[in-house]
C-alpha cells in the first residue's frame, strides 16, 4: 500500500498553484485534507503524477460571510466548521455524519465537494441548499452552481486547469428548517443513502421543499418535488417520500441492493421531512 | 460444584490485577516486526494473482529486475523447496501441498506468484507492477455445493472434495421416526477474517558463519513455524531459530506457517542481506487465511413436551484453495459437527461432514473455529422449534441443558464435559438482560425488539486428550522452565507467545501463587525457539492457561521444593515445616526471604549438604486431560424495519472457565470476543463475487464493528474448577466468539419473525430486514 511514484509541490499562492495545474493537466491532483485522496493513492486506484498541496496557500484558509452565504475557503477543515456552526443549518446537521473526528480534523469541506463521491454527504448538502463552488484558473474566476457541478463518480464540471478556491452555502433565514438523515452500515461510514431536506416555513405554510439524496445515483440527486398544494404536514412527508422512492433509480452494488436503497430513500425522506415539520408544529397547509 | 471465590488478598490467583504489559503497549512501546527492521534489510513485495483460477504460462521478471532499487525478483522456479502440507492425521483427509510461490497454477485471488526484493517497500511495489505474468484463466470455483461438479483445483486429486465422513449413533433413525416433532433448517456462516491489527510479518536473516537461519515472525506458534521452515527448506531443526516479540493480534490466523513466510526464509537463505516482509492491509484481507465459511443443514427431533431426542447435521465446509497447513480443511466443518450437541442433553446425533476446495483464500483457524458456525445454526434451530411449539426460548433450553447431576456428561459425539454450570449461567444471563421484559414486536417508534440467548460449551485448553475428544490427532503439550535468580526474582520460560492475551501477567500470577510472592517478581519470557522449552502447538485453542499454566504450577512446585530444602538448611528446621508467605519461606521458628535463599544457593557451599545441585531451576511437562468451559450470552436487539438497522441494545455474558486467574483478563477476552461475535453476526463479510473476486479489499469494505456498534455488556464469572486439570483451570479465549453470533442472530430472528422474515445466515444484512412495502 505505497502510492505509485509522484511529484509533490507546495505552492504558497493561488497563481502558483494554477500554474502547476495548467502545466500538468489531468495528471495533477490537488491535495487539501487528503482524507480520501491519499488512501486512494495508497491503493494505487489514483495515480497522479503531481500532487499540488494547497495547505500553504494562506488565502484559501479563510471563512467569510457574504451576501450570498457562508464562503468556506478550500482548506477550511470540516471540524472547524462543525465547531462553530456555519449559519447553514443543513451543513451543520450533516457534518457530524461526515467521517469521524479524526478525518474531520484534516478533511476539508471543499475537498469533499470536489472528490465527488456519490455517497458523500456534502455534495448533497450543497445541492439541497442551492450552494455553489468558486473556481479559479488563468482565465479568471467563475462560480459553478451545485446543480451543474457533478458529472459522475469522482467527476466534476471544472476543468483540470481550474482550482476550487471556495464553496458558498446560502445562509438560513428565519423561516428555514432543515434536516440531514442517513443510513450507513456503521457510524462514520459513507452512507448507503443520505437525505438532506431544506424547507422554508412562513406563517405556518411550507413555502418550499428541497430534497437531495446521496448514495442513490452516481451524482447527488435532487428529488423533483412538484407543487404540493393542499397536503397536510404528515401527508406531505409521506407524499414526497413516496415520490422520491418512485422516481429514484438506484443500482445494485457490493454494498447493498437497489431495492434496499429505494426503501431507504422512502424511509429517510419521510423521517427527515417529519423532523423538519415537527420543528414548526403549527404547519397545517402547504403552499 | 460452583465456587464463588472469596476476596483473598494473600493470593495472586484470582486477583483483578492490571496487566503488566499494558503501560508499555498503550504508550507505543511495543516491538512489532515493522518497529525493528533488521539493518541493511531487503523489503519484499509479492506479485499476487488477480485471477481466482488460472494456469501460469509465463512469468517475465526482466523489466522488474532492472527497476530502480530492485535487488532481485524470485519466482517458484528460482527456489525449489518442499511444499507446505497439513500435519493432521484424520483418515480420509486429502492433502493439498502448497508451494511458497505458485508455479503452475493459481487458485485464489491474492496467491503469491513472485516476490520482489528491493531497497524499500515502495520500490518493491513499483517493481511488482512490472512483473509480467501470462495467465490462462480457468473457471473459478465459488459455490461449494457446485465444487464437486467442477474440474478439480488440483488435477492430481481428482475431486474438489477433500473430506467426507459420516458417523450416526445407532438409535438416530429410530429417534427421528418416533419423535413427535421434527424441526429442520439450513443455515450458513459467511467468510470472516481475523483482521489482526498487525498483519502477518517476518524478518529472516541467514548467518553464513554459523549456518543459522533466524526468522523473527509475528506468529502464534514459533515451534510449529520452526518445524515448517526446517521441513520446507530441508534444514535441521537446530539450524532454524524463530524469534517472536510482540504480536499484534492473531486470533488463529497466525497459527499456520504462511507460504509467504517460507518464501521469505528461502530468499534470506540465498541472500547476503536480511529480508523483511510486512504485510499490508489489502494483502491481509485477500491473501491471509480466512475463517468460518460453512453451510449447515440441521434437523432436531423433539418429544411433544419439548425434550430433545436427536439432532442430525450435514455440514459443508468451504476450505478455500488448500487444505491449509495449520489445521487442514477440517478446522471448520469437522469441528462444527463434533460440538453438535453443545450444552444440551441430546441422546442421538447424526454427523455428516464434507469439506471442499474452492478458489478462495484458504481457511485457517479463526477464534471459535468451526464451533461458531455449528453453534449459531443450532441455536437458531432451537429458537425456531420454540416458536413452532409455542415455548419460551429460555424455558425450552432450560429443559434440555446438561444439569449438575448429569456431570460428568459424555455427548454422543464423544466429548466428556468434566464440570460446569450450564443451567446456572443460563439463568443468570437471562436475568441480566431482563429477558422477561422483552416483548417481541414493534415498539412505540416502530422498531422491533428481540431477545436471543445462547448457552455454550467451549472445548478448551486442548492438550492431546482434548484434541482427541474432537476426533483430532494432534500432539498438544508443553514444557516450561522456572528459574530463580540470586535476587529472588523468578523467570518463567514458556514457548507460547502472547498476541495480547496478557500472559505476562496471568502466568506470573500462577507462579507467584505457588511461591506466595509478588507477581511483579515473576518475569515471563517467551519467543525464542533456541531458549524456550517446546510448545508443540503454540498459543491457540484456549490452551495457554490450561497447558502452560498447569506446567508452570508443577514446575514452580518443584522449584519451591528446592527452596524449602535450602531454607530448611538455613533455618535449621525440617524442610517439611517450610511454607511460603509474603515472599518468605516461613517455619515456626523463623523465616527467611526468597532473595536470601537464592543468594545462599549460589554463594554458600554449605547449602549443598541439603541440595547437592543447588541450581534453582525446575522444568515440567504437561499434557492435560480434556476440559470444557461453559457459559451463556444473552442479547436484546432493536431492528428498524424502515432501514434494516440493527442495534444491540443490551447484552450479558456469564462465563465459567473454572479457576479464574485474573478476572480482568477474562473480562477483556470476553468483551473482545463479544465484539468479534457482533461483527460476525452483523457486519463482517469476506465473501467473493460470482466471478471469484474478493469483495473486501480494504477496511472500507470489510466492516469491523466499532465501539459505537456495541452495547454495554454485563459480565459475570461463575467458577466450576476443572476436576482433572492442574489448578482447576479451563480455557476461555474463544467462548464469546462461539456463542455471541448465535445470540445476536436469534435476537434478530425473534425481532423480525412478526414481519415474516426468517434468519438463515450470518452476517445478517440490513437489506434482508426491511419491510419491502408499507
Amino acid at each position: 500500500m505505497k502510492p505509485a511514484p509522484f511529484d509533490y509541490a507546495c505552492p504558497s499562492t493561488i497563481d502558483e498553484a494554477l500554474g502547476l495545474l495548467a502545466g500538468h493537466g489531468a495528471s495533477a491532483r490537488v491535495l487539501a485534507g487528503g482524507q480520501s485522496l491519499l488512501p486512494e493513492m495508497a491503493l494505487r486506484r489514483l495515480r497522479p503524477d503531481l500532487l499540488v498541496d494547497i495547505n500553504r496557500v494562506a488565502e484559501l484558509s479563510t471563512r467569510t460571510t457574504t451576501g450570498e452565504g457562508t464562503r468556506l475557503g478550500a482548506t477550511v477543515r470540516q471540524a472547524a466548521v462543525l465547531r462553530t456552526g456555519s449559519g447553514t443549518g443543513l451543513l451543520d446537521a450533516a457534518l457530524p455524519w461526515v467521517g469521524n473526528p479524526g478525518t474531520r480534523s484534516r478533511g476539508t469541506v471543499v475537498g469533499s465537494l470536489c472528490f465527488a463521491d456519490p455517497a458523500a454527504e456534502l455534495p448533497a448538502v450543497l445541492l439541497a441548499t442551492g450552494g455553489s463552488l468558486e473556481v479559479r484558473s488563468a482565465a479568471g474566476r467563475r462560480s459553478v452552481a451545485a446543480a451543474e457541478l457533478y458529472r459522475g463518480p469522482g467527476r466534476t464540471a471544472p476543468g483540470a486547469d481550474e482550482l476550487a478556491v471556495a464553496a458558498t452555502f446560502p445562509l438560513d433565514t428565519d423561516d428555514t428548517r432543515s434536516a440531514w438523515l442517513e443510513f450507513g452500515r456503521r457510524p462514520g461510514d459513507l452512507p448507503l443513502v443520505g437525505v438532506g431536506v431544506v424547507t422554508r416555513v412562513r406563517d405556518g405554510v411550507v413555502a418550499a421543499v428541497r430534497v437531495a439524496c446521496a448514495g442513490v445515483h452516481d451524482v447527488p440527486w435532487s428529488v423533483p418535488v412538484p407543487d404540493l398544494g393542499g397536503a397536510g404536514d404528515r401527508g406531505l412527508a409521506r407524499e414526497v417520500a413516496e415520490l422520491a422512492s418512485r422516481e429514484c433509480d438506484p443500482a445494485d452494488d457490493d454494498r447493498t441492493t437497489a431495492a434496499h436503497r429505494r426503501v431507504l430513500v422512502r424511509t429517510l425522506v419521510r423521517r427527515a421531512l417529519e423532523q423538519v415539520l415537527r420543528q414548526d408544529t403549527e404547519v397545517t397547509r402547504v403552499a | 460444584m460452583i465456587v464463588v471465590r472469596d476476596a483473598d488478598g494473600n493470593s495472586s490467583l484470582g486477583a483483578r490485577l492490571p496487566r503488566f504489559e499494558d503501560g508499555r503497549l498503550l504508550r507505543g512501546r511495543g516491538r512489532f516486526i515493522a518497529d525493528d527492521p533488521p539493518a541493511r534489510c531487503l523489503h519484499v513485495a509479492f506479485v499476487r494473482s488477480p485471477h481466482p483460477h488460472a494456469l501460469i504460462e509465463d512469468v517475465d521478471v526482466t523489466r522488474a529486475g532492472s527497476a530502480p532499487g530492485v535487488v532481485s525478483v524470485l519466482t517458484a522456479a528460482d527456489r525449489p523447496h518442499v511444499p507446505l502440507v497439513d500435519a493432521v492425521a484424520v483418515p480420509g483427509l486429502v492433502k493439498t501441498p502448497q508451494p511458497a510461490l505458485a508455479g503452475e497454477r493459481v487458485r485464489f485471488v491474492g496467491e503469491a506468484v513472485a516476490m520482489v526484493l528491493a531497497e524499500s517497500r515502495a520500490r518493491a511495489e513499483d517493481a511488482a507492477e512490472l512483473v509480467e505474468v501470462r495467465y490462462a484463466a480457468l473457471a473459478p470455483v465459488v459455490d461449494p455445493e457446485a465444487a464437486l461438479l467442477l474440474p478439480p483445483l488440483d488435477p492430481a486429486l481428482g475431486s474438489n472434495e477433500v473430506y467426507r465422513g459420516r458417523r450416526d449413533t445407532p438409535g438416530l433413525e429410530a429417534a427421528f421416526a418416533e419423535a413427535d416433532h421434527v424441526v429442520s433448517g439450513t443455515f450458513s456462516t459467511g467468510r470472516l477474517t481475523a483482521a489482526p491489527m498487525e498483519g502477518r510479518a517476518c524478518a529472516a536473516t541467514f548467518d553464513p558463519v554459523t549456518g543459522l537461519l533466524t526468522v523473527r515472525c509475528s506468529t502464534q506458534s514459533p515451534h510449529l513455524l520452526q518445524r515448517k521452515i526446517a521441513t520446507c527448506l530441508g534444514m535441521d531443526l537446530t539450524a532454524v531459530r524463530v524469534l517472536v516479540d510482540d504480536v499484534g493480534g492473531g486470533f488463529g490466523q497466525k497459527i499456520p506457517a504462511s507460504p509467504e513466510e517460507i518464501a521469505v526464509a528461502l530468499a534470506a537463505r540465498a541472500a547476503d542481506r536480511p529480508v523483511l516482509w510486512v504485510e499490508d492491509r489489502r494483502e491481509n484481507l485477500v491473501a491471509a487465511p480466512h475463517g468460518k465459511e460453512q453451510h449447515v443443514e440441521l434437523a432436531l427431533a423433539l418429544d411433544a413436551d419439548g425434550t430433545f431426542r436427536a439432532l442430525r447435521c450435514d455440514v459443508l465446509g468451504d476450505a478455500g484453495a488448500y487444505s491449509f497447513n495449520s489445521a487442514s480443511a477440517l478446522i471448520e466443518a469437522y469441528l462444527a459437527a463434533g460440538l453438535l450437541p453443545g450444552a444440551y442433553r441430546i441422546p442421538e446425533t447424526g454427523w455428516r461432514v464434507r469439506s471442499v476446495l474452492t478458489t478462495k483464500a484458504p481457511i485457517a483457524p479463526y477464534r471459535g473455529v468451526g464451533w461458531t458456525s455449528g453453534h449459531t445454526a443450532r441455536e437458531l434451530l432451537i429458537d425456531r422449534a420454540a416458536r413452532l411449539l409455542g415455548r419460551d426460548p429460555v424455558d425450552l433450553r432450560r429443559q434440555n441443558l446438561v444439569r449438575p447431576g448429569d456431570l460428568p456428561y459424555t455427548t454422543p459425539t464423544g466429548m466428556t464435559y468434566d464440570s460446569g454450570s450450564h443451567l446456572a449461567t443460563l439463568e443468570r444471563a437471562a436475568k441480566l438482560v431482563d429477558a422477561a421484559d422483552v416483548v417481541a414486536g414493534p415498539t412505540a417508534d416502530g422498531r422491533c425488539r428481540g431477545f436471543g440467548i445462547s448457552p455454550y460449551v467451549e472445548p478448551s485448553g486442548w492438550g492431546s486428550a482434548g484434541a482427541a475428544e474432537s476426533s483430532w490427532s494432534f500432539a498438544s503439550h508443553d514444557s516450561v522452565r522456572v528459574e530463580m535468580a540470586a535476587s529472588g526474582a523468578v523467570t518463567a520460560v514458556v514457548g507460547t507467545p502472547s498476541q495480547g492475551q496478557g500472559h505476562t501477567t496471568t502466568l506470573a500470577q500462577l507462579v507467584a501463587s505457588v511461591l506466595a510472592c509478588d507477581p511483579r517478581r515473576v518475569r515471563v519470557v517467551t519467543g525464542d525457539t533456541a531458549g524456550t522449552p517446546l510448545s508443540t502447538a503454540g498459543t491457540r485453542a484456549s490452551r495457554v492457561a490450561t497447558v502452560i499454566g498447569g506446567a508452570l504450577l508443577q514446575a514452580t512446585e518443584r522449584l519451591a521444593a528446592k527452596l524449602a530444602l535450602v531454607a530448611g538448611h538455613l533455618l535449621g528446621v525440617d524442610p517439611a515445616e517450610i511454607s511460603f508467605r509474603d515472599g518468605r519461606a516461613v517455619a515456626a521458628s523463623g523465616s527467611i526471604g526468597l532473595a536470601e535463599i537464592a543468594t545462599a544457593a549460589v554463594a554458600d557451599p554449605s547449602v549443598r549438604a541439603a541440595l547437592p545441585e543447588p541450581d534453582l531451576t525446575a522444568t515440567a511437562f504437561y499434557d492435560p486431560p480434556a476440559t470444557y468451559s461453559n457459559g451463556c450470552v444473552a442479547v436484546v436487539v432493536e431492528v428498524d424495519p424502515g432501514t434494516g438497522r440493527v442495534d444491540v441494545v443490551d447484552a450479558a455474558v456469564v462465563e465459567d472457565c473454572g479457576t479464574v486467574i485474573n478476572p480482568m483478563v477474562v473480562d477483556g477476552q470476553t468483551l473482545g470476543a463479544f465484539a468479534q461475535g457482533v461483527g460476525a453476526a452483523l457486519y463482517e463479510d469476506a465473501g467473493y463475487g460470482a466471478d471469484g473476486s474478493p469483495r473486501a479489499t480494504s477496511f472500507a469494505d470489510y466492516l469491523l464493528p466499532t465501539a459505537r456498534c456495541l452495547p454495554r455488556v454485563a459480565l459475570e464469572h461463575l467458577e466450576s474448577p476443572a476436576p482433572h486439570t492442574r489448578g482447576g483451570i479451563k480455557g476461555m479465549g474463544e467462548s464469546a466468539m462461539i456463542a455471541t453470533p448465535g445470540a445476536v442472530a436469534c435476537a434478530v430472528a425473534a425481532a423480525v419473525a412478526p414481519l415474516g422474515v426468517t434468519v438463515t445466515h450470518i452476517p445478517i444484512r440490513p437489506d434482508e430486514l426491511v419491510a419491502p412495502e408499507e
